[in-house]
């Protein structure tokens, strides 16, 4: 951590500050070191200023949370997903979304702790069950377009501001368990499913652009994917322990999303020719030895974690390939560091990076939060430090930073929600 | 064990079976949530069937729990029908009028339409826009208004003023209602004073000349199209104030004898200083651009300023009991009226407002007719002359609620005559008993959507066909007719639409917001069959009629099918894309190139023409023995270029040859294959010649390129430059040709 504290740092930790006075202007920077003394206090709920405090290992951390609020959905059913929304400007209202049961809840988080209830969409399905979401926007309107998915397999995509589904899509053969959007274009969705494949979207058009999976795809569920910051590529996991890179930057890929665009459905009486990806870019097994439930792109490396209480920060190729020369047949990956915790051996549980992707957070199936410092010059220092709170015991399944980083959101299996603000 | 999967999806069982497809929202009626407990709507009387032997206890509590399940029987396709009439008055998905058995609903004439012809259209166009144009030209249209008198029905007011030649100043505005922005609260008025007149105050017999106004049609005509909603008439009549202190307590006194237990005289009493002023409103067009002042004699009941609401309903709902005094039908007796005599001259109205009017004229016209008759210089001071007002005066409510309602009474006595004193037994049955008996009124409205049917062979059929949950059977009644109503165990409630409007994207299928393009599944069956002559006896309860075969919706393919590969919904006109027969799809074809170069004992040469034989022999699917002379014949053909392109001709020799070895090929068969290779070998080796000396001399460009006989050039000066930007590389596979040649010769 003393490295940590040196000058790359140190102007990082400026830029924080300056991000977090436009957020809140009138928190002061002092409250750090009060947060790291106090421990994890047990006093009761009536206490809220002493509710749990970030507790860490070092003396010296540069974050520190507070549990602010909790809130609890009446289903009592687990929440399997929560999701800040990203693409909403600065001094907008910060509003997240949560998925479990049949019901989606989107929420605001008030600057002076509150959380408030804003919409809640329930399915006319009793058996279906949500399991992830993701936000977007519409291009011509600037709507903010809220995806989501789960048991049934269809997903559907709603809009907050007319309050409707606008759209939906059926064609995976099961569970859908991860969805994501395109970084550079808000109309590519990808959703990846228990039925072994990923599917490419195009929503402005309602096209399935790609499928991703068959001869040497996911011989299992898949659990998770994330597209690279530009959007060239993706890399999927799944219960069949392996991690498969899927480029988007060929030719043919390129050709059918814009295909995808050009096609209307109401001129042409043949279906838009969806592209099989039958042969992933790369694909290996030697990270894990379980079930792969989270991976996202950190640069040109990966995060990935399995039920084995370890997130693998690796890359594929040896220490000096690059991944857009990785070949297809490449057999050999690099593991670059770990991050260890405990207690958090069930599957499906997802960590999550903010915006900046400087912080990493994970929760336990006990409820503790574990956070990371990602702006590390040695990964191997990196230290972590534990949010807990007596009364969070449940199972966290996944954590999301609003887009200033000052707020963390975790839900939980008997669907309570978890705001915890960043101390200044 | 996390292996196990220790992620606890909660499995709860849903209630019932779950909506069939799933996808897209869900179509289902809803419930209403306000739906009544019984079957029909509340009629006239309703007994519980007489049960033998109910007088034990435990008898009684069955048949009670039995009635609960006859309740629930019935309850639930009622709130359907009910939620469905709803619907179909919001948006009607058919209209009633346009069925056969409701023909006599449909009050519109087809006759224009037998000699319709598009271009009339635009002559009819042309004509109103001529006729518009000369009125606006030359403005002749007027609402003439001839003031007859100002009366007040206070006996001591007129008696105390009749000396002298009492008069009344009338004001006349024009106030224009205008549309509401979305700013504004209540829609902005605007008000032009059209004159002022003297009017005489209460006149014994009719005057000679009555004070007249006449107000330009032109003031009615909107100057910006969209601004103005409706015209209204704004009469402000001041009236001189009693002279005398006595007269007014007089008048006071006299007011209060009448014994009125309206507001307004209590009011009144307050008030003893000053002009009155009294208010009334007429809509002259109504927001719909209709004439609501058609000619005719008027008397107007005026209201006190304090009193008057501009613009606000007042009607309401009353029971009349007879001998009871009722206050509002009373406005008239009490209230200060205005009469006039009203004529549209210089018809613009005639041309333009009359086709507007005529949704009102089925009761406007019988009463101004009337009005017409009568002298119009003589207006009878009997208040029960109020009937012949044709419009209401705005604030006084019964007349706007009355005056309809009596109508419609009227013409539904004229169509339902023949039926008059009839009176429908509606018997509700459950378990082939008797449960309820509700008599209907003697109309014919439908009991679950309230639609008027008119005729009982309507009601019958309409019932038959719309509300199909139940079964009707007609029983001739001596009182009218007996309508015994069960449950239909065997309705067929399955979606019956189009299967692809519950997969398509919401607002696709069933947008509320405007018409859509639907995806045409079904084909448009036209059926004429004879009908029979309508008669009540279709409707008896009959034996062989007990199992009816009703005829599907939907004809062809009634289901959704499903593309193979991508397991999207398949749209019908993609029926014939999704094909699934290919031998060699490309999964198999990338993956047996990609099986080969996993060989690691085979050089890239051999592998190259593995691969090309195995694709030749997928695709054509060459099975048998007897079929390889023939394969390797087009296997040149095929491919001669490529193998040409890498040099694989030996490669290709000694896999002839083993199939050779193997009595899979004759000899004729190789030598035919190799003598077509080399065909094409010679060829492409002149043509790589020419491009080689081509490249040699580059300066010498045009004319020598025009005259190659090669296939990739033609001589036209576009396809010059393209020759050249290719050439090099052709140039380059040339020497890639001759070079493994050699390395091949060498090994």
């Amino acid at each position: 951590m003393a490295e940590a504290e040196g000058s790359t740092s140190e102007t990082v930790q400026k830029k924080y500050m300056v991000l977090d006075d436009i957020s809140n202007p009138d928190a002061s920077g002092d409250d750090t070191d009060d947060a790291v003394s106090t421990g994890s206090g047990a006093t009761g709920l009536a206490g809220k200023k002493n509710w749990g405090k970030g507790k860490s290992k070092s003396k010296k951390c540069r974050f520190a949370f507070r549990c602010i609020t909790v809130l609890k959905e009446d289903h009592g059913q687990p929440l399997f997903g929560v999701q800040f929304n990203w693409h909403s400007r600065e001094g907008d209202p910060l509003v997240f979304a949560t998925v479990g049961s049949n019901r989606v809840t989107l929420y605001e988080c008030h600057p002076q702790g509150e959380i408030k209830l804003l919409q809640s969409y329930v399915d006319v399905e009793t058996e279906e069950n949500f399991y992830t979401c993701a936000w977007t926007y519409d291009r011509i309107t600037g709507h903010p377009l809220l995806a989501v998915a789960g048991s049934r397999g269809i997903i559907r995509i709603i809009n907050p501001i007319t309050m409707q589904c606008i759209k939906h899509y059926i064609g995976h053969g099961n569970a859908i368990n991860e969805l994501k959007f395109h970084p550079q274009e808000p109309n590519l969705l990808l959703s990846v499913s228990k039925d072994h494949v990923l599917r490419l979207w195009n929503i402005q058009t309602d096209t399935l652009v790609a499928v991703f999976g068959g001869v040497e795809g996911h011989r299992d569920e898949v659990l998770s994917a994330d597209f690279d910051l530009q959007g060239e590529k993706i890399m999927s996991c799944g219960m069949d322990h392996s991690l498969k890179l899927w480029r988007l930057n060929s030719e043919r890929i390129q050709r059918a999303i814009r295909g995808s665009y050009e096609y209307n459905l109401n001129k042409t009486n043949r279906p838009f020719a969806t592209q099989k990806i039958h042969f992933p870019d790369f694909s290996t097994r030697d990270i894990h030895r379980n079930y792969v439930d989270c991976v996202r792109w950190l640069g040109d490396f990966i995060l990935s974690k399995s039920c084995e209480n370890a997130i693998v920060c690796w890359k594929p190729g040896n220490m000096n390939d690059t991944v857009d020369t990785i070949k297809a047949n490449e057999g050999n990956v690099t593991v670059l560091g770990r991050f260890d915790y405990s207690q958090c051996d069930i599957w499906y549980m997802r960590f999550s990076m903010d915006f900046w992707q400087k912080m990493l957070a994970l929760g336990n199936q006990v409820g503790k939060l574990f956070l990371w410092d990602l702006e590390m010059d040695d990964p191997h220092k990196t230290k972590c430090i534990t949010l807990t709170h007596p009364k969070c015991v449940s199972a966290i399944r996944q954590t999301s930073f609003s887009r200033d980083s000052s707020i963390l959101v975790a839900v939980c299996d008997d669907a309570s929600i978890w705001r915890w603000d960043r101390l200044r | 064990m996390p292996c196990a999967g220790a992620r606890e999806i909660p499995s709860r069982t849903g209630p019932g079976p779950g909506s069939g497809t799933g996808a897209g929202p869900s179509r289902k009626p809803n419930r209403p949530a306000q739906a009544g407990r019984s079957g029909a709507r509340a009629m006239a009387s309703s007994r519980l069937a007489s049960a033998k032997g109910a007088g034990k206890k435990s008898k009684m509590e069955l048949l009670l729990a039995d009635q609960d399940l006859f309740m629930q029987a019935f309850e639930k396709p009622t709130q359907i029908y009910r939620f469905l009439r709803t619907r179909n008055l919001i948006a009607p998905v058919f209209l009633h009028r346009t069925l056969s058995y409701m023909a006599h609903r449909d009050s519109r004439s087809s006759l224009r339409r037998r000699n319709f012809k598009i271009d009339d259209v635009l002559s009819k166009a042309e004509d109103q826009m001529k006729c518009e144009s000369a009125t606006s030209s030359t403005q002749t249209g007027h609402l003439q208004l001839n003031f007859n008198g100002f009366f007040s029905k206070s006996d001591k007011f007129s008696a105390q003023v009749e000396g002298e030649t009492a008069s009344a100043v009338l004001e006349v505005l024009l106030v224009k209602v205008c549309h509401k922005k979305r700013k504004d609260v209540n829609c902005p008025i605007k008000q032009i004073l059209l004159g002022k007149k003297q009017v005489p105050l209460n006149p014994k017999q009719p005057a000679g000349s009555c004070p007249s106004l006449a107000v330009p049609y032109v003031d009615f005509q909107p100057s910006q199209p969209h601004l103005v909603k409706s015209y209204s008439l704004l009469l402000r009549a001041l009236c001189p104030a009693a002279r005398q202190g006595d007269g007014s307590t007089h008048r006071l006194d006299a007011d209060e004898n009448l014994d009125v237990t309206d507001e307004v005289p209590s009011k009144r009493g307050r008030r003893d200083e000053g002009d009155k002023v009294y208010l009334a409103e007429l809509t002259v067009f109504d927001k719909n651009r209709r004439c609501q002042l058609l000619d005719g004699d008027y008397e107007v009941a005026l209201q006190e300023q304090e009193v008057w609401l501009p613009g606000r309903r007042r009607a309401t709902w009353e029971t009349v009991i007879d001998g009871k005094k009722f206050p509002l039908f009373e406005t008239f007796l009490q209230s200060p009226t205005l009469q006039f005599t009203l004529r549209w001259t210089g018809g613009p109205l005639d041309r333009r407002a009359a086709p507007h009017a005529k949704p009102l004229a089925p009761h406007a016209r019988p009463l101004s007719t009337r009005n017409a008759g009568d002298p119009p210089a003589s207006p009878s001071t009997d208040p029960k002359h109020n009937s012949t007002r044709p419009s209401t005066p705005a604030g006084v409510g019964p007349n706007t609620s009355f005056l309809p309602g009596g109508v419609q009474g009227k013409r539904d006595s004229a169509t339902v005559e023949p039926q008059k004193k009839m009176r429908i037994f509606y018997q509700f049955l459950y378990n082939s008993n008797l449960r309820q008996q509700t008599e209907a009124r003697d109309d014919l409205h439908c009991p679950w959507c309230t639609l008027n049917c008119g005729r009982l062979y309507s009601l019958l059929k309409h019932l038959k066909l719309c509300h199909g949950r139940f079964i009707f059977n007609y029983v001739p009644h001596p009182k009218g007719a007996r309508i015994d109503v069960s449950v239909n165990e065997s309705y067929d409630g399955s979606y019956a639409g189009n299967p692809q409007d519950t997969h398509s994207q919401p607002g696709f299928a069933f947008s509320r917001n405007g018409p859509v393009k639907r995806t045409a599944v079904t084909y448009a069956l036209a059926c004429r069959p004879k009908r029979p002559k309508p008669s009540l006896s279709e409707f008896l309860e009959s034996e062989e009629l007990e199992v009816e075969q009703q005829r599907p919706f939907v004809s062809g393919h009634d289901r959704l099918y499903f593309h193979s590969d991508t397991c999207l919904p398949l749209r019908p006109q993609e029926m014939d894309v999704d094909s699934e027969d290919e031998n060699d799809p490309e999964w198999l074809r990338e993956k047996t190139i990609l099986q080969i170069d996993e060989f690691m004992d085979v050089n890239e040469g051999e592998k190259e023409l593995m691969k090309m034989w195995n694709l030749h022999v997928m695709k054509h699917s060459l099975i048998a023995d007897g079929q390889m002379s023939k394969a390797v014949l087009l296997f040149v053909d095929a491919w001669g270029p490529r193998l040409q392109e890498l040099g694989l001709w030996r490669n290709l020799l000694l896999h002839l040859i083993s199939l050779h070895d193997f009595n899979l090929i004759g000899q004729a068969a190789l030598e035919a294959a190799m003598a077509r290779l080399r065909k094409l070998c010679d060829r492409k080796s002149t043509h790589d010649a020419e491009f080689c000396h081509y490249k040699s001399t580059p300066r010498q460009e045009g004319r020598e390129l025009a005259a190659f006989p090669s296939p990739y050039s033609t001589p036209s000066p576009c396809s010059v430059s393209d020759t050249r930007s290719f050439s090099p590389s052709e140039h380059e596979a040339g020497g890639v040709d001759g070079s493994s040649q050699d390395s091949l010769h060498s090994c």
